[in-house]
């Protein structure tokens, strides 16, 4: 009981009010720090893959390309996934922390909160129902059901008193996800080709995704990218609480519904184009937070940052390990991050978060 | 050991070599069974072969007279049937690759060949639903090509004799099948009779082709999920060895790659495509338009076959069941939509 | 209705303390517990099990009348019934009301523990250890899915035990237990996806028809497997049922009346995970039966407290009409049971969701 309690307490606990955190050139110093690092895996990965390509010849492809030399090909095939990786990553660290700020809930992710289910549900409906296989028109189902299923858990788990409270959310969001598999299953286990596609579609990858892809998804992203990193002050006057912020001259019930809007646009977005990825909006607030301090106007740009290496980077690794072939990004992100979602719930005081 | 029971790759290919051998025993010993009818009628079987004793993996089933009604479990157990002339009263409806009446094409054509009796179908969409069996009332059920557990097995016992796979699930060609199947019904000269035919068939199919003898080839599962990954088929899939009795050669990269793994099935990285070098290359695409998009990717056009237009293109489940499930049925109708489409596929070959 | 519903008051005790019920309201409600309407409703549950036992014995493909039935069952041998009944039918559904059973007490026993209704075995992590377990034997061993059974079991066994020390703090909270559970059954979900895309569809189909539950392949020969373990386990539940009660109200006033809070807890969780991994090595992750059982229980009779009893009822009521709906109302088509159960199960979930949500209010 004591511990049900104490991590029961109310969630509005004191943190906005800026406590010593590194100071101001420290924090753009990190902010260009990860601009770099960013731009290395970037590199790192046109440069890695299955086919070992020298780096001259790696350079000469995106310098001196000539159209059919397979090493050439090679070296820009992994243009696409990267750029995409960046985008995906960048764009879900910049939801989790939106909905972490948001929700005032440090377990805030679109896999635990049952996006990735909804765009899943909307994936299966297209392919089982009006028979969408290629991935271009698969974007936008996703898209819808990413959106649904956001705005159904937040609704849910904001019914009651206490609002969205940290367990409420991933009940919901685990809920959520476990009825629509059910029903996905049921849809499936009658049509075996759409099974077929989609059994490969849930693992949740960057590769093979065409630019086409990345231009479909990208005007979404970017939108939600700027919405979310306008709401740096909204954030922090809302994790004063709803009352302190309405004190501060916050609109409380628009802020909500703007940042809310950034963060359908930027999970439907990344699940759309690169399938269910967990984990990534759920961890890397937190290595941002310790960075950064509360302070969501650095949290957030930092959390971008660093959701783009890391998703680059789980790719990346996922062509290491399983070479001749690879392991999907969705994979190795889970394995990274649920570690993480663990220790994070270990912690005494989840509410303080 | 439990072998009989797993279903792995590497112990269906055992299985299919182990099979074709036993097969080829077995009809040694059928050549030497003297009671066979010699009328050529094929409807009714003999019943002086009778009682009949059958081995398989979960013991000797006995089979004491001649059957009249047969049902079958899994895939292509009724095509053995079929192929004999006996229409069998049960068998399962197929919904992958089937059509919306739930028949192969191939069963289809030999039911209408044999007039307008029809087994009942039942769906086995939760597994054998032993009731519906029941009330068809069977006196022989026929699970040869099947991964049946010994659990159903005993049920399938106590409706009427049952004879499962017989050692390794999922591991029975189509001429164990059909020797199985003959022996059962009592139509043994018909089987062997069948099986000749159906192998000149195969010889007379592929003696007509002889630019495709010897050809190198590679079967590849494309996805248009993620065309950055190629899958393959090791020289243990029974998709593979079908084309390889058809008298081509498996490619030296593919043996390579698969040289350490068990499975039946792996992945390549796009960006190797370049290294699968065989003649001829059979694809599994989702559609025309999905061939379209790989012939046009600048790493899987790669692959000397695709950028030749040397591309067996294989996009329905139909297809995909007539190899992977092999049936005396299915194999004369794969020979016959298959070996065209090899030759026009060859004329690609640089 | 305070202690009508475990989670009514909990649902609220995520953000604030609230004052604990005395110990005159603790006595009250056990009292309440033998109440009329717990005993109606109880005889109601038990009368339309049987109902449904007795339909799902004589209604199928194979019609048997009801008179035929108790004659096989008496051990007469009458041609195509006795098959039909004795070797198909009983032990499916004997299965069915097994299954039914674990799984209720079990999604009882957590709910209550948790205090929470959607704490389910289902939700944090057990029954996807099973399923990982179970897939990656068919996908990756090519195991035959009827013997993935004590892949299954171990599978649930292993992934409790790393959800529960993993959420180990001291002492375990049942909050920290659900959310390491979500974690737990993230990563497991991912192995389950992953396997999914190795091999060929047929596997894959077949492992799909594992993860959502089916009752076909009960037999007699696999029911000593399930029936012992769970005659085992159901007087150690009744045995348990005090602490729970006791928990329920909250770790301090339950060493207060003399329980162990620490203690009981594990007994509470090893009882409740090995329910879930009986039923689930005996028929796949059925969905949401653990889910809806208690909730739906305790709606037909409030003010019954833990009310163990009717959960178990439930859930085989649960298991049997979903099973026979899904042989019997869709034409041609033979469904597992655990689609019957996701689909109706999920809906009810979100209802569900909502309204404990709402009664959070307090």
């Amino acid at each position: 009981m004591t511990q049900t309690t104490t991590s029961g307490q109310p969630v509005a606990t004191p943190r906005g009010t800026r406590p010593a955190g590194p100071r101001r050139a420290t924090l753009v110093a990190g902010l260009l720090l990860g601009l770099a690092a960013g731009l290395l895996v970037a590199l790192v990965s046109v440069g890695v893959g299955a086919r070992q390509v020298p780096l001259d010849q790696a350079w000469a492809a995106l310098t001196a390309y000539v159209p059919g030399d397979i090493a050439h090909e090679a070296v820009r095939s992994r243009v696409p996934r990267t750029v995409l990786g960046l985008l995906v990553g960048a764009s879900l660290g910049l939801a989790g922390a939106l909905m972490q700020g948001l929700t005032r809930n440090p377990i805030a992710d679109p896999g635990i909160l049952g996006v990735n289910a909804g765009a899943s549900m909307f994936v299966v409906l297209g392919i089982v129902v009006l028979g969408v296989t290629s991935p271009a028109a698969q974007v936008w189902f996703a898209f819808a059901g990413a959106a649904v299923a956001a705005v159904a858990v937040y609704w849910v788990a904001s019914l009651g008193r206490g609002g969205p409270t940290p367990v409420k959310l991933a009940l919901a969001g685990a809920c959520i996800t476990a009825a629509l598999t059910s029903v996905i299953t049921a849809l499936l286990i009658m049509n075996t080709r759409a099974w077929d596609t989609f059994r490969f579609w849930q693992v949740g990858s960057v590769a093979g995704r065409s630019l086409d892809i990345v231009g479909t998804v990208l005007p979404y992203l970017v939108l939600g990218m700027l919405v979310a990193l306008a709401s740096g002050r909204v954030l922090n006057a809302l994790s004063l609480g709803d009352d302190l912020a309405r004190g501060l001259g916050q609109n409380v019930g628009r802020a909500r519904g703007l940042a809310a809007v950034g963060v359908v646009l930027l999970c439907g977005g990344a699940t759309a184009a690169a399938g269910p990825v967990a984990f990534v909006g759920l961890t890397v607030p937190h290595v941002a937070r310790a960075i950064t301090g509360p302070d969501y106007r650095w949290i957030l740009p930092y959390s971008g940052l660093l959701g783009a290496v890391l998703v680059v980077l789980a790719d990346v690794l996922g062509r290491i390990v399983a070479h001749p072939g690879q392991l999907q990004v969705g994979i190795v992100t889970a394995f990274i991050g649920a570690p993480v979602f663990i220790a994070l719930v270990r912690r005494r005081k989840l509410a303080e978060l | 050991m439990t072998t009989s029971r797993t279903r792995t790759a590497s112990t269906r290919a055992v299985a299919t070599i182990a099979s074709s051998l036993l097969a080829l025993g077995a009809l040694g010993a059928c050549s030497t069974d003297t009671t066979a009818s010699s009328d050529g009628s094929v409807a009714v079987g003999d019943t002086d072969a009778f009682p009949v004793t059958i081995e398989h993996a979960f013991g000797e089933t006995v089979i004491d007279e001649a059957p009249t009604s047969v049902a079958t479990v899994s895939w292509a157990n009724q095509d053995a049937v079929i192929a004999l002339g006996v229409v069998p009263v049960a068998m399962p409806f197929s919904t992958y690759g089937g059509d919306e009446n739930g028949y192969l094409p191939w069963t289809l054509d030999a039911l209408e060949a044999l007039g307008d009796e029809r087994p009942t179908l039942y769906s086995d969409t939760d597994g054998i639903p032993f009731d519906e069996l029941e009330l068809a009332g069977p006196d022989l059920i026929l699970g040869t090509y099947s991964g049946m557990s010994d659990d159903e097995y005993s049920q399938l016992s106590k409706i009427a004799p049952t004879i499962a796979y017989p050692e390794v699930a999922w591991g029975t060609d189509w001429t164990t099948q059909l020797d199985v199947a003959g022996q059962a019904l009592g139509l043994d000269d018909e089987a062997a009779a069948l099986q000749t035919e159906i192998e000149d068939g195969i010889a007379t199919a592929v003696e007509s082709a002889p630019e495709i003898e010897g050809k190198t080839f590679a079967y590849l599962a494309f996805s248009s999920t993620d065309p950055s990954v190629v899958s393959y088929y090791t020289p243990t899939d029974s998709r593979v060895r079908f084309v390889e009795s058809l008298g081509l050669v498996i490619a030296p990269s593919i043996v390579e790659l698969s040289k350490d793994s068990a499975e039946f099935y792996g992945e390549v990285s796009a960006e190797l495509a370049d290294t699968i070098d065989a003649d001829i290359v059979f694809a599994y695409v989702d559609s025309p338009e999905h061939l379209a998009a790989v012939e046009a990717d600048p790493l899987l056009s790669a692959i000397p076959a695709i950028a030749s237009g040397a591309i067996v293109v294989l996009d329905d489940p139909t297809f995909i069941l007539s190899t992977s499930a092999p049936s005396p049925l299915s194999i004369p109708w794969a020979v016959r939509e298959y070996v065209p489409l090899i030759q026009e596929a060859a004329t690609h070959v640089e | 209705m305070p202690a009508a519903e475990p989670w009514a008051q909990a649902a609220g005790a995520d953000r604030a303390p609230r004052p604990s019920p005395s110990p005159v309201a603790v006595v009250r409600a056990a009292r309440r517990e033998r109440t009329t309407r717990y005993r109606v409703v109880t005889t109601a549950l038990v009368a339309v099990t049987v109902g449904l036992v007795v339909l799902t014995l004589c209604v199928g493909a194979f019609m048997v009348s009801f008179v035929d039935v108790l004659r096989v069952v008496g051990g007469a041998d009458i041609d195509g019934a006795t098959f039909v009944v004795w070797d198909l039918r009983l032990p499916r559904t004997v299965t069915a009301v097994c299954v039914g059973v674990a799984f209720g007490l079990s999604g009882a026993i957590f709910q209550t523990l948790v205090r929470n209704p959607l704490a389910s075995p289902d939700i944090i992590g057990i029954t996807a250890g099973a399923s990982a377990a179970a897939v990656v034997a068919i996908m990756l061993f090519g195991l035959n899915p009827d013997l993935a059974a004590p892949f299954a079991f171990g599978g649930a066994l292993v992934a409790a035990a790393i959800i529960y020390l993993l959420a180990w703090r001291g002492s375990v909270s049942g909050y920290r237990l659900v959310l390491v559970g979500i974690g737990v059954a993230a990563i497991l979900n991912a192995v389950v996806s992953y396997a999914l895309t190795r091999g060929d569809v047929i596997d894959a189909n077949e492992a799909l028809v594992w993860i959502t539950g089916s009752l076909n392949a009960s037999s007699w020969g696999r029911l000593p497997g399930l029936v012992w373990p769970l005659l085992a386990l159901l007087p150690v539940v009744a045995l348990l049922a005090r602490p729970l009660r006791g928990l329920q109200l909250g770790d301090d006033l339950a060493a207060g009346i003399g329980v162990r809070p620490e203690r009981s807890k594990l007994a509470l969780i090893v009882v409740a995970v090995a329910l879930a991994a009986i039923a689930t090595a005996a028929a796949g992750p059925v969905a949401f039966v653990a889910f809806v059982s208690a909730p739906i229980a305790r709606r037909l009779a409030p003010g019954s407290g833990l009310a163990l009893v009717p959960s178990g009822l439930v859930g085989a009521c649960v298991v049997l009409a979903a099973d026979f709906a899904g042989a019997q109302l869709f034409g041609d088509t033979r469904l597992p049971v655990g689609i019957i159960t996701g689909v109706i199960g999920a809906p009810f979930l979100l209802w569900l969701l909502a309204q404990s949500n709402r009664t959070g209010k307090g």
